[in-house]
């Protein structure tokens, strides 16, 4: 009977960490932290809120692709990670049978750009503006590395990536597509900046997931991809399975447009999605990445939402303590670090953590090695989006 | 001049205590979801399509931004520039904890929804799944479009939404069913016999050239957008019910590829 399960094949990562796997991997392994001081983006909140960036400029970034400079700052991020994704899982874009793309900022930081100059009714590079629909990023991207599909973008807030990789996981066990490219990237823009900004959710210092002093969020910025194959097809082929994709759960937390529910109901509920769909018990979790943007309201609801699920809660962690928040991107940067733990046996920690918000609750605050057979991994987004993801360690049948 | 679009009442279906605050987008969304809802406990789960989100408050938030040069900005506009603000707005009005996602990808836009929106009425054949598609204009975008170099800007761009209830177990009340929804490359198109349709409805602006005569073309009646197909599709279902055709077809996409929907009688 052929292997349907769902093998992820190859993986491509930036972040604020590193340009790649290995450079992200290092940094997690020795707590480096990737947020900081803002360089490339100019704002004039520069000096005050604390960022993720990648410290390349767009015209380098452009170098190293071969894309425009003008090119949105997530597209040229994606395509250093598509590259990198492919090369691992000895593949062509052409072999690209499907590629679901999350992301929020498309091209926006592109058009803020063009924006003054418009406002003044001065000369304006339009050309510029086509890039600013959501949709051109994955049309850009299917292009330029030869796709055999067009692009399908998913624009769920900060739980994006994360369900590109669950539409990805339902179109394999669908039979619909054998090989597909899933995961997301958002770069820093002035226009989510001041709107995080406005919200009065950012810390002015390095933020602290799941501490009871925490204040906010630190903005990030980043790219994550993962090729989807099904296992028979995969071993077809010859690749290498890196893990496994085994369960995933979509729902709505219908409590408030920005906010999550103070029980965490739709958090809870994708997680046991997740769970039912994997054909696994939460006892059987052994670690958890969760969502943990550090914001008051959020690590609040996660953990409650946590405790209805387990009834003891596994070693979680945050590593936005490490990438700051990269909102459409960070569910796939933490699908990356999830099959991270999975391949190494190692739990990254949660930066900085000194005081639990309530019971002991703690999560890992130093790297720790263990056996890891299946990580939970947490993405939820404005509009009471929740996304709960599984990825095992693949063992043949 | 700009072009003019009569507005129902919105009050009939939405709450006047939410209007104030829901951005065009939002109000013709959830007015075409509240047409088909019959029963919100029945909704396993809904799925949205947009290409520009809601438009009028980027571009205000963008304005705001720098008329303000980044001091004193307000969320409001942010929030709900957002592009699954639709989505999530009905979750919540519909106290619908299920499936929620938002599909954004240009022309394709309707056809990636509706793609999901035919996976996860499979996956729970027994319920049903609200698929409501949209997008809104403004004058202010409506201008910079026109100066775009590849926009299309042959037919006025207006707003449009439409919303369906999907289910994979026919029902009794079930009207029409989709029996196919693909991608194909004008070429592909070029080959299709479009004469075993009752009626072919156009929203398809780079196709004008390659249609016969007896085809409605709907974009020249409704101006143009990205989701334009969706409501082609319901523009169609409520004509075929009038004019009692059996079946039907529907063109999207653009100059690359077409949105081919063929659609018949349950």
């Amino acid at each position: 009977m052929p292997d349907s399960r769902i093998a992820i094949t190859g993986i491509g990562i930036t972040s604020a960490l590193g340009m790649n796997v290995q450079e992200n991997l290092y940094s997690l392994r020795h707590g480096l932290c990737g947020i900081g001081r803002m360089d490339i983006l100019s704002s004039r909140h520069g000096e005050e809120l604390p960022v993720a960036e990648i410290n390349y400029t767009n015209q380098v970034l452009a170098r190293m692709t071969g894309l425009k400079p003008e090119t949105p700052r997530s597209v040229l991020l994606a395509a250093v990670s598509i590259r990198e994704c492919l090369d691992r899982a000895k593949l062509a874009g052409s072999d690209i049978e499907a590629f679901y793309y999350g992301t929020t900022v498309g091209g926006i930081d592109q058009s803020e750009k063009q924006v003054p100059a418009y406002l003044k009714g001065e000369s304006v590079d339009y050309q510029i503006f086509t890039t600013h629909d959501n949709g051109k990023s994955a049309e850009i991207l299917s292009a330029v590395f030869d796709m055999n599909c067009v692009g399908a973008t998913l624009s769920t807030a900060c739980s994006s990536a994360a369900n590109a990789i669950l539409s990805g996981a339902e179109e394999i066990k669908s039979g619909m597509a054998d090989t597909i490219l899933v995961g997301g990237a958002d770069g820093l823009s002035l226009f989510t900046l001041n709107g995080f900004n406005s919200l009065m959710i950012l810390d002015r210092k390095l933020c602290l997931p799941f501490d009871a002093e925490r204040q906010g969020l630190n903005l990030g910025e980043g790219s994550a991809f993962l090729i989807l194959e099904s296992v028979e097809h995969a071993l077809g082929r010859g690749a290498e399975i890196l893990a496994l994709v085994s369960g995933w759960g979509n729902t709505n937390d219908s409590h408030h447009q920005t906010a999550s529910s103070p029980e965490g109901i739709g958090a809870g509920l994708a997680m046991k999605k997740a769970l039912a769909k994997a054909n696994l018990s939460s006892a059987d979790i052994s670690h958890i990445n969760a969502h943990g943007t550090a914001t008051v309201n959020n690590d609040e609801s996660e953990l409650n939402a946590l405790s209805a699920v387990f009834d003891i809660i596994p070693p979680f962690t945050s590593t936005k303590s490490f990438t700051g928040h990269t909102l459409a991107a960070a569910g796939g940067l933490e699908a990356v670090f999830s099959v991270l733990s999975l391949q190494y046996g190692e739990m990254y920690p949660t930066l900085r953590f000194q005081n639990p918000i309530r019971d002991n609750i703690c999560p890992v605050t130093s790297l720790t090695y263990r056996n890891l057979q299946h990580i939970l991994s947490n993405s939820f987004g404005f509009g009471g989006n929740c996304t709960a993801l599984v990825f095992s360690k693949y063992c043949p049948s | 001049m700009s072009p003019q679009m009569t507005d129902p009442d919105f009050s009939e279906l939405i709450d006047v205590r939410y209007m104030r605050r829901m951005s065009p987008l939002l109000l013709m969304g959830v007015y075409s979801a509240m047409k088909v809802i019959t029963d919100t406990d029945d909704v396993a789960s809904i799925i949205s399509g947009t290409g520009l989100g809601c438009i009028k408050d980027t571009y205000t938030f963008l304005t705001k931004l720098v008329e303000l040069d980044e001091q004193g900005v307000t969320p409001t506009a942010f929030i709900q520039s957002t592009h699954n603000t639709l989505a999530g707005t009905l979750g919540i009005l519909c106290k619908n904890h299920g499936y929620n996602i938002t599909w954004t990808q240009s022309y394709y836009t309707f056809y990636f929804a509706l793609r999901d929106a035919i996976r996860q009425s499979k996956l729970e054949a027994d319920k049903q799944h609200l698929l409501v598609a949209g997008d809104e204009m403004t004058d202010e975008v409506r201008q910079i479009i026109r100066q775009m170099p590849c926009g299309d800007n042959r037919i006025e761009w207006m707003p449009c939404s439409s919303a369906f209830l999907l289910s994979s177990a026919i029902k009794d009340d079930a009207d029409w069913m989709i029996q196919d929804s693909h991608l194909l490359t004008v070429s592909q198109f070029e080959q299709l016999n479009l004469k075993n349709f009752d009626c072919c409805i156009n929203a398809n602006s780079f196709l004008q050239q390659l249609l016969p005569d007896n085809v409605i073309q709907f974009n020249l009646r409704s101006g143009t957008h990205f989701t334009l197909d969706g409501a082609a599709l319901a523009y169609g279902i409520e004509v075929a019910n009038a004019k009692e055709w059996n079946s039907f077809c529907v063109l999207g996409g653009d100059q690359r590829r077409v949105h081919f929907l063929t659609v018949s009688k349950a």
